[in-house]
């Protein structure tokens, strides 16, 4: 009995006495923040982090492809809502969301890197980590700029009760202010390289021509659309010359530091003047005709590196749903110009439509790497019933390995996110828009060069003036087809130069039908297929001709409010102090 | 092959039964000593000191029928000895003396007190009192006679689990609670993803009630649903405050379930049944012919015709069945669009009927001072996948014993282990399974290989399912349980317990590439073409140990309880996944094998985790007093500390109000006739519910990832803090009231209950909407109120004549929810949306319509009115025609939109039509007995749930490339059916999604009744079986699920509920048949 009750009386004070051993409990596998962020290697680690955040074919947080596609342009038969401008304001906005979860990390690693070094932390230790964290800020504030225009600035680590949470906008100049600002930072802190196994990573070059394509693209906005797309409150201010001239000196300097060059391997007879077209899916040696590796190329300046080996891959069905739904309409066709340099109108080297084959001839041959693969030699595929999804009877070819070198899913190539071709682009551009002319030497460091790729004749002012063409619109020409689908830039262009309230209100041409086979043959075309009926007057390459409308004006109200997204809905809601875009 | 498979079956079972045959054998020969009467020497050896004098025997019978009451108890007034009555009612007691008085008692009778006196054969007839006051009730921490219970709480009787045809535990309580609503997504044995909720949501986290086994809770849900049906006494549900008891975790209601324990001579009881399946629902998928015919219907229907890629020529091929080459768009499909197609039933080729079987055994009994049960379980159970296999094995053994260890000191011993294995495809499930791919094409090319689809490959689901790898999971579950016991005297008693759980889970996933190819034997993909390869072994105990004081005692007329005790909790988990690629199938399925690298196994992969514990301490107490059981009160109180929390926060404090009025027992009433019971019960507790708190969320942590650098391609790490978060959070409070009703009329014949509640969870875990600006989501704080309300109610009749008896028992309960505050709440769209401030959890919003255009005139009036900017009218090719679905302009704002930025929650013209809860759930319990015979009906159903589909096969061509639907064939507007429900058929997108995307036509309101159980059991009469040296000999026919009548019309398990048509890849949600299962078992008791 008293063993009993000693017994019990023991269990019972010994159970009382031992609440810490169930209640004061630590985490077992994971490392807590408060201990983190107390070696470089830590601040390497999260600057490491940021690179997800690029947009690539693989995406992070459910973001689109359309961010870097030209879907919804008019060189695209995808029809998009908002490329017609007939979206609506939506709850939410997943680049809006993500861009400031982008945004937070990284200005944790900033506040990270100031507690550091207040500790007694050597700050040389973790210079390129913060550099790379002012990188992807302007990176990150761009993109929401690209997007929205003018945004609430993030320059600090939020918190529930952080006052910027409920702050209004801030206007596009302050949000390029900070982009440039923060480009500077990263331009100072980050090595002049990044090669071998930092391939892929910024570099201070990297940078340089990231800040080039941002002044170029807020130089040309401001300059052509100018505060038409500003919200209420934005102020006025104009630094397109600025801009545009400090866009000429960041390309040049990109150039002049000699690191990265055109990846034109036409020399090699085997490559039968189709570079480009091998670029875009350079992986193994068997993934071009030359033999040629991912070893060979410097001409990507910021790129997502992908590693079949390893099995880090693309592991998406961009390539497929490209494949399947980005065609090309008439227009995009009619952009490339002959072998002589001339558009197609001009050039007596343009075969006309008769057959859909015919159009392919003697042209650039940026034309069939983008949509050569499925165009069969003297015939024209049938022309399709009109549905959103399947727009023409060609595809995109872009991105497409070839030879069936990889499974969809499992590309290994790199992808760009910005490359060479664009800076010297960016150069021409901006030097014609700063000078009103371009030297043909200017030229010919810039322009040409991708041209010559291209196999096509190098653009010079004989040429454009002895064929009455517009050196600008020529310099914009070889933008469009050189930088078809790859990181929105169509999308950026004909926004920033206004044209695009033009383009995309107009009637969506698929074919041209008038003197083609397509008039004569209903086994290739149903003329009862023609729901939106013809454009009768279609600008060809052989006058004004009739085409096949595949998507009206009527279904078009795209205007200049359609240049920025509406802010979504949710965040007006619950911040009264954000002022809504103009017209939405 | 099939035969094959059935025959290896039937081997399997005669395997089987021939074990079971040479275990009885070796039964018998134990039971020839059992039944012995003057083998009392098994008795001598276990009495240790008491001495018995006199030997009683006698039989106990009914004096309603005059039939034995088997299973009585017999007891030795004053001591816990005593024995029970076997099948025919007859007992053998040696008892110390003539002026030894026994009690004679069993559930549904009146106790019978008899003093020996000189007699040796008392044979006893008790008078039937089908009140079921006198019935011990087990609740938190205790047992309780019903008649003094002050809770909601509601017993399930082991009936309920008899002679089913399912093993899942779960499945068997399905509507035999009122309030207890359980839902299962799919029927597929081991993959149900079953839902248990007691009245109704708590929270929007979700979360579901406690399981308590034998006073330890239950290490999780599966522990329950997984456990041998034969071994459950009882189960009890606590639904009021009467929860309470149980604090923080009893927001959600608490199940508290009693297993068996042995009792009386020595009993061996075995039970074998054998099951079928059969497929009981088609899901609405077409034949080849009329997927084609859908196409051209359609198209006739359309101004533009659209037939997708296949193109009008290949549409007509499909509804005339030509199997042949057909030319297709897209040039990459085949050879140049060229693609074999031909009728291909994959519904027919994937699903067909299957077997299982479930046998148990017990050995139990009990001398003075022990007693002990040993059971052993063993099932297995199959879904309607013909391809492969697909199904779960399950394993129990339980030992259930206790020991006097003196007159005052009892120790219970309990020991429980289970083995589950379930084994599936590991490939083809998902929308790929019958929900993707068009009918047309063959599971394999004239060769005999695997047919890849569109020529093109990639997928087939017979080849996936058939050779694309396994699934296998196998848990092992095993629970040791001590008790002790010690009467200290004077009222007070004092327990001491410990359990300890442990379960070692171990799950192997390969995939292997399974080559398809096209119709001339080439190459041309694979199933995969990334085969893996991983392990994923978990490791997790959990203990718990309690020290409880007890003090029960009477002063005249008051009789007090006091309970007070002090319990502790710890899980440990451990966890060790590997993924690899790079996996050949040679027939070796380990890790080892695969030779590529090590991954994380991806992003998606939650459980890769490594290892965390947690813990809970806490202090409780109760209090009870009643007034001659006249006037009853019970105080409830508890103290819970979590380590999830910050220090500082660790405590809550939970309590409960009950009080109880026997109304019957008043004087004013005593003279009543008929009048047996009536009693009103009201309570007011508080509980806490932790779902949504995990174990360390007070602390922020690194998360590490990798990301690919380098010419070479190397990985190198990422790291990031991972949130937000607070240190401040708490549990969710959750006060509950609830008053209640319990009658019993016409002497017991009608009884009945009615409770009617409200639950206010005041401190629900919500996320906060901060502008997006933050960057990561806020952590959850405790700022949101969700309120429930709800009515239960039961009435039973109980009748009879001669050898006729029958019950009838019917249940309903409904409850309802209210989002009352969620800090900002979000917007209202079209649509399921989970939470909006101001409508119940899940609600539906649908476009409101108002009929069909009958005219060309109306079309245009419409679209002149309403088609302006920012409207979702369709234009171009899917613009509005005859036959199409007009949407009311709701708000007035002259545009068709579902958003409107003015409107307050910026709701356009939607309205709400439901929620997906199911509500009026009801069960029908139907019962009989006539000599031998015994028969069980049970039907279940519910008269309310808003159902709205979602995916691919939620109605026709909404979605162009899948599979379509043919449930609404014949139900849609044609211009010879003016007067249909359902808009015209179009296969443009864009006017299919208008007119069945979140439309009200769209939205279907489900009422079924389904006949759940179906059992009739016939019992051989005494005389034969006792020729047989049996106690028992029962043979039955059981059915589950085996029909019902259904307001859904497109083919869906009612039960399934808001189940999406193959949205995700989730393969409990994709479509897989409901099955009926028809069974034959035996009962065999000596």
């Amino acid at each position: 009995m008293k063993k009993i009750i000693s017994l019990f009386s023991a269990v019972f004070l010994l159970l009382v006495s031992c609440e810490d051993t169930f209640l004061d409990l630590q985490d077992l596998d994971s490392v807590t923040e408060q201990v983190y962020f107390d070696d470089p290697q830590n601040f390497e680690d999260a600057a490491n982090r940021f690179y997800r955040g690029l947009h690539s074919p693989s995406p992070t947080m459910n973001d689109g492809w359309d961010m870097i596609t030209d879907y919804g342009t008019e060189l695209s038969g995808r029809i998009q809502d908002y490329g017609q401008g007939v979206n609506t304001a939506t709850d939410e906005d997943i680049y809006w969301n993500n861009g400031y979860t982008y945004l937070r990390e990284i200005n944790l690693l900033l506040q990270k890197a100031e507690e550091y070094v207040a500790d007694g932390g050597d700050a040389s230790e973790i210079r390129e980590s913060i550099a790379t964290a002012h990188f992807f800020r302007a990176y990150q504030h761009f993109r929401l700029l690209k997007r929205f225009g003018g945004i609430p600035l993030v320059t600090e680590v939020t918190n529930v009760d952080s006052e910027i949470l409920f702050a209004p906008r801030n206007s596009r100049y302050e949000v390029v202010e900070q982009v440039l600002s923060d480009l500077d930072l990263a331009i100072a802190g980050l090595p002049q390289t990044a090669t071998g196994a930092n391939l892929g990573k910024i570099s201070s070059i990297a940078a340089m021509a990231y800040k080039a394509r941002v002044l170029l693209f807020e130089g040309t906005w401001e300059k052509y659309v100018g505060t038409a797309t500003d919200f209420e409150g934005s102020g006025t201010e104009d630094n397109s010359v600025a801009y545009i001239a400090a866009a000429v000196t960041t390309a040049k300097a990109v150039m002049d530091s000699g690191q990265f060059a055109i990846w034109n391997q036409n020399a090699d007879p085997i490559m039968e003047n189709n570079s480009y077209r091998w670029l875009f899916s350079l992986e193994g040696a068997e993934s071009n005709p030359g033999g040629y590796t991912k070893a060979s190329n410097n001409e990507f300046i910021i790129q997502t590196i992908y590693d079949f080996g390893t099995q880090n891959t693309i592991n998406s069905l961009f390539t497929q749903i490209n494949f399947g739904r980005n065609s090309p309409t008439q227009v995009a066709l009619d952009m490339y110009v002959s072998d002589d340099g001339l558009p197609i109108d001009k050039s007596p080297l343009f075969q006309g439509y008769a057959v859909q084959s015919d159009q392919f001839i003697d042209r650039d041959r940026r034309m069939w790497a983008n949509f050569g693969e499925l165009v069969l030699e003297g015939e024209s595929l049938p022309i399709l019933a009109i549905t959103a999804e399947s727009g023409t009877n060609l595809s995109n070819w872009k991105f497409t390995t070839w030879n069936n070198y990889r499974v969809v899913r499992t590309e290994g190539y790199n992808y760009p996110h910005l490359r060479y071709a664009e800076v010297l682009l960016i150069y021409a551009e901006a030097l014609y828009e700063r000078d009103g002319s371009i030297s043909d030497s200017d030229l010919n460091i810039s322009v040409n060069l991708v041209r010559d790729r291209a196999a096509v004749a190098p653009l010079t002012n004989a040429l454009v003036s002895a064929n009455g063409l517009d050196m600008l619109e020529e310099i914009r020409r070889e933008r469009t087809v050189e930088l078809y689908m790859e990181d929105n830039n169509h999308w950026n262009d004909i926004r920033r130069w206004d044209t695009a309230k033009d383009l995309l209100s107009d009637d969506l041409i698929g074919y041209v039908i008038e003197g083609s086979e397509y008039e004569t043959d209903s086994s290739l075309f149903d003329s009862s297929n023609a729901i939106f009926g013809f454009k009768e007057d279609y600008p060809s390459g052989v006058g004004p001709v009739r085409a096949l409308i595949i998507d009206p004006s009527s279904n078009r109200p795209y205007n200049q409010k359609n240049y920025l997204w509406p802010l979504p809905i949710n965040e007006t809601v619950i911040n009264t102090n954000l002022v809504q875009n103009p017209g939405w | 092959m099939n035969t094959i498979k059935n025959y290896q079956t039937i081997l399997k079972y005669m395997a089987g039964l021939l074990g079971i045959l040479s275990f009885l054998c070796s039964g018998m020969h134990t039971s020839l000593y059992a039944s012995d009467p003057d083998a009392n020497w098994k008795n001598s050896i276990l009495n240790i000191e008491v001495t018995q004098d006199l030997t009683i025997k006698g039989t106990v019978i009914s004096s309603d029928d005059g039939l034995p009451v088997p299973a009585a108890n017999v007891i030795v007034k004053g001591t816990t000895s005593g024995t029970t009555t076997d099948f025919d009612g007859n007992y053998t007691i040696n008892v110390p003396s003539e002026n030894t008085v026994l009690i004679f008692s069993s559930i549904g009778f009146t106790s019978q007190e008899i003093t020996v006196g000189t007699n040796n054969t008392i044979n006893v007839s008790l008078e039937t009192d089908v009140s079921e006051l006198d019935e011990v009730v087990v609740v938190g921490y205790g047992t309780a006679k019903k008649e003094t219970l002050t809770g909601s709480i509601e017993q399930v009787k082991p009936e309920v689990f008899e002679s089913r045809a399912v093993t899942n535990v779960a499945l068997a309580l399905q509507g035999q609670s009122p309030g207890l609503v359980i839902n299962r997504s799919a029927s597929r044995p081991g993959n149900e993803d079953i839902n248990l909720q007691i009245r109704g949501a708590t929270s929007v986290n979700g979360g579901s009630p406690l399981i308590v086994i034998d006073g330890a809770p239950a290490f999780d849900d599966s522990e329950f649903f997984q456990m041998n049906p034969d071994d459950i006494e009882s189960i009890s549900v606590l639904k009021d405050g009467a929860a309470s008891i149980y604090g923080s975790r009893a927001a959600n209601g608490v199940i508290l379930v009693t297993t068996k324990k042995g009792r009386g001579k020595m009993k061996v009881e075995f039970n074998t049944m054998i099951r079928a399946n059969f497929i009981g629902l088609n899901p609405p998928v077409p034949t080849m012919q009329q997927y084609g015919q859908l196409w051209l219907d359609a198209a006739e229907q359309d101004a533009v015709p659209n037939y997708w890629n296949w193109g009008e020529e290949t549409v007509r091929g499909f509804a005339a069945g030509e199997a042949r080459f057909y030319q297709t768009l897209p040039a990459v499909w085949g050879y140049d669009g060229l693609v074999y197609m031909a009728p291909a039933n994959r519904f027919d080729e994937l699903y067909g009927s299957n077997f299982g079987r479930q046998n148990t055994l017990s050995i139990s009994g009990s001398s003075d001072q022990a007693r002990y049960r040993l059971s052993i379980g063993e099932s297995e159970s199959q879904g309607a996948l013909k391809t492969a296999y697909d199904g779960i094995k399950q394993y129990s053994v339980r030992l259930n014993s206790d020991y006097d260890v003196t007159e005052k000191l009892n120790l219970t011993a309990n020991i429980a282990l289970q083995k589950n294995i379930t084994s599936s495809p590991s490939q083809g499930f998902g929308r790929t399974l019958v929900a993707q791919d068009a009918p047309v094409f063959p599971s394999k090319n004239p060769q005999g290989q695997w047919y890849g689809n569109f020529g093109i490959g990639g997928t087939n689901s017979v080849a996936a399912t058939s050779e694309g790898g396994r699934d296998n999971l196998e848990e092992n579950l095993a629970k040791l349980t001590l008790n002790l016991n010690y009467d200290i005297g004077y009222g007070f008693s004092a327990m001491l317990n410990g359990t300890y759980n442990h379960v070692n889970s171990r799950r192997d996933v390969y995939n292997i590439a399974v080559p398809t190819y096209n119709w001339n034997g080439e190459l041309v993909n694979a199933v995969t073409n990334n085969p893996t390869i991983s392990a994923l072994h978990i490791t997790k105990s959990y203990q718990t140990y309690g020290g409880f004081l007890n003090y029960d005692k009477s002063f005249g007329k008051h009789n007090f309880g006091v309970m007070a005790g002090i319990t502790a909790e710890k899980n440990d988990f451990k966890a060790l996944y590997g993924h690899r690629t790079g996996f050949v199938d040679e027939g070796v399925y380990d890790i080892l094998v695969a030779t590529g690298v090590q991954t994380n196994g991806g992003a998606n992969n939650n459980n890769n985790r490594g290892q965390d514990h947690e813990g809970l301490f806490s202090y409780l107490t109760r209090i009870n007093y009643d007034y001659d059981e006249k006037y009853l009160v019970e105080l409830v109180g508890r103290r819970d500390g979590s380590s999830r929390f910050a220090p500082g926060f660790k405590f809550n404090n939970y309590g409960s109000v009950s009080v109880g009025w026997n109304v019957h027992k008043e004087k004013f009433l005593e003279n009543v006739d008929g009048l047996n019971n009536l009693k009103i019960r009201a309570s007011i507790g508080s509980s806490g519910n932790q779902v949504g708190i995990g174990p360390y969320d007070y602390v922020s942590t690194i998360a590490t990832g990798t990301e690919l650098f380098g010419e070479g391609g190397t990985l190198s790490p990422t790291a990031w803090v991972s949130g937000l978060t607070t240190t401040t959070r708490s549990w969710e409070d959750v006060v509950m009231k609830n008053i209640g009703i319990d009658f019993a009329l016409f002497n017991n014949k009608l009884s009945g209950s009615f409770d009617t509640y409200e639950r206010k969870n005041n401190g629900m875990l919500v996320n906060v909407t901060y502008p997006e600006v933050l960057g990561a989501e806020a952590p959850e704080t405790n700022s949101g109120n969700l309120e429930t309300t709800g009515w239960e109610a039961v009435l039973n009749w109980r009748g009879g004549k001669n050898d006729f008896s029958y019950n009838i028992g019917l249940n309903m309960s409904d409850s309802n929810n209210m989002l009352v505050n969620l800090e900002g709440g979000n917007a209202i769209q079209a649509g399921l949306r989970r939470t909006v401030e101001g409508y119940p959890l899940n609600s539906y919003f649908a476009w409101e319509t108002d009929g069909l255009f009958q005219t060309q005139a109306e079309v245009d009036a419409y679209n002149a009115q309403y088609a302006g900017d920012g409207s979702e009218v369709p234009t171009g090719a899917s613009a509005l025609r005859i036959g199409d679905l007009r949407k009311v302009d709701l708000d007035g704002n002259g545009v068709i939109n579902d958003q409107n930025p003015d409107a307050e929650k910026g709701q356009g013209d939607v309205k709400f039509v439901g929620d997906a809860q199911a509500h009026y759930v009801f069960g029908i319990n139907l019962g009989a007995k006539y000599k031998g015979f015994d028969f069980t009906a049970f039907f279940q159903g519910h008269l309310e749930q808003t159902v709205y589909r979602n995916g691919v096969l939620q109605a026709p061509f909404v979605f162009p490339w899948p599979n379509q639907t043919v449930a609404y064939n014949g139900q849609q507007w044609t211009p010879e059916n003016t007067s249909a429900t359902y808009p015209r058929l179009t296969a443009q997108t864009g006017l299919a999604r208008w007119n069945w995307f979140e439309t009200d036509i769209a939205a279907q309101n489900s009422k079924y009744v389904r006949l759940k159980t179906l059992v009739i059991g016939y019992s051989l009469p005494s005389d034969v079986i006792n020729k047989l040296n049996l106690d028992k000999l029962r043979i039955y026919f059981s059915g589950n699920d085996l029909f019902e009548f259904t307001s859904l019309i497109d083919g869906q398990d009612p039960e399934s509920g808001v189940t999406p048509l193959s949205t995700d890849t989730n393969i409990n949600r994709s479509i897989y048949p409901f099955q009926r299962t028809i069974a034959i078992g035996l009962n065999l008791a000596f």
